[in-house]
């Protein structure tokens, strides 16, 4: 699958995850379903758009 | 057979039919209509080949003749305004069907077909850009066409979502 390679292509000509992306809560509750069922792939295409999963991994394992 | 088609066609009123004088004008935007009858024959032909099921074509255009229809009896009467208007309502749908099946010579045609430059941003009902069709089909190769010719990547459409955040998603979702 290419996802990861047009992922790559965007975040490298600027494009970035922000707006109604992240303050709509959608890019959040997918990275969290995400984490929940450890998808793997699913998270490092999450990475490589640019948020900072680390972050919130802590966030969510303070307050789950 | 023949004849009768022929009688059919011919106007019951033809002695009020104007005739058309051919002027300079008028030849010089017969030669405008005939780019853009030109054009549009490219877009069916382009509609013909990325609509078929199994689109095992490749790169071969199927030929499509709009000029034929002036041997009908009833000739399709163009204006200038008609064919610009057809051209505006074709050429969008060409380019995101054509983004959407990857189509890498689809997409060229309706870039270098697009006099005024904005095809390469056009949303489609949705909101959404070429770019953001390519990245929802995977459609890699288009991607980096699309950002070679000025593709815009914040464009966000009805939804307030770009590009990026629905490859990211349809990553997640699709596998």
């Amino acid at each position: 699958m290419n996802y990861g390679s047009i992922v790559d292509l965007l975040v490298s000509v600027g494009a970035n995850l922000g707006g109604s992306d992240v303050e709509g809560g959608f890019t959040d509750i997918a990275i969290k379903r995400a984490l929940r069922h450890g998808d793997e792939r699913a998270i490092q295409v999450w990475k490589r758009s640019g948020i900072s999963l680390e972050e919130k991994y802590n966030v969510d394992k303070k307050n789950p | 057979m023949t004849e009768v088609r022929d009688l059919v066609g011919t106007p019951l009123r033809g002695e009020l039919t104007r005739v058309a004088v051919k002027t300079h004008a008028t030849q010089s935007a017969q030669t405008t209509m005939g780019d853009q009858i030109e054009k549009i024959q490219g877009m069916l032909s382009h509609i013909t080949r990325l609509s078929s099921r199994t689109n095992n074509m490749g790169p071969v255009v199927p030929a499509i003749n709009v000029n034929s229809v002036e041997d009908s009896p009833s000739p399709w009467t163009w204006t200038a305004a008609e064919a610009v208007s057809t051209e505006a309502a074709l050429l969008p749908f060409v380019t995101h069907l054509a983004v959407a099946r990857d189509d890498i010579h689809g997409l060229d045609f309706c870039l270098r077909t697009d006099s005024v430059g904005e095809m390469v941003n056009c949303p489609d009902v949705s909101g959404r850009s070429p770019l953001h069709t390519a990245a929802m089909n995977n459609s890699l190769k288009c991607v980096g066409m699309l950002l070679q010719k000025g593709a815009l990547v914040h464009l966000r459409d009805s939804l307030g979502h770009t590009p990026l955040y629905y490859v990211s998603h349809l990553k997640y979702t699709a596998e």
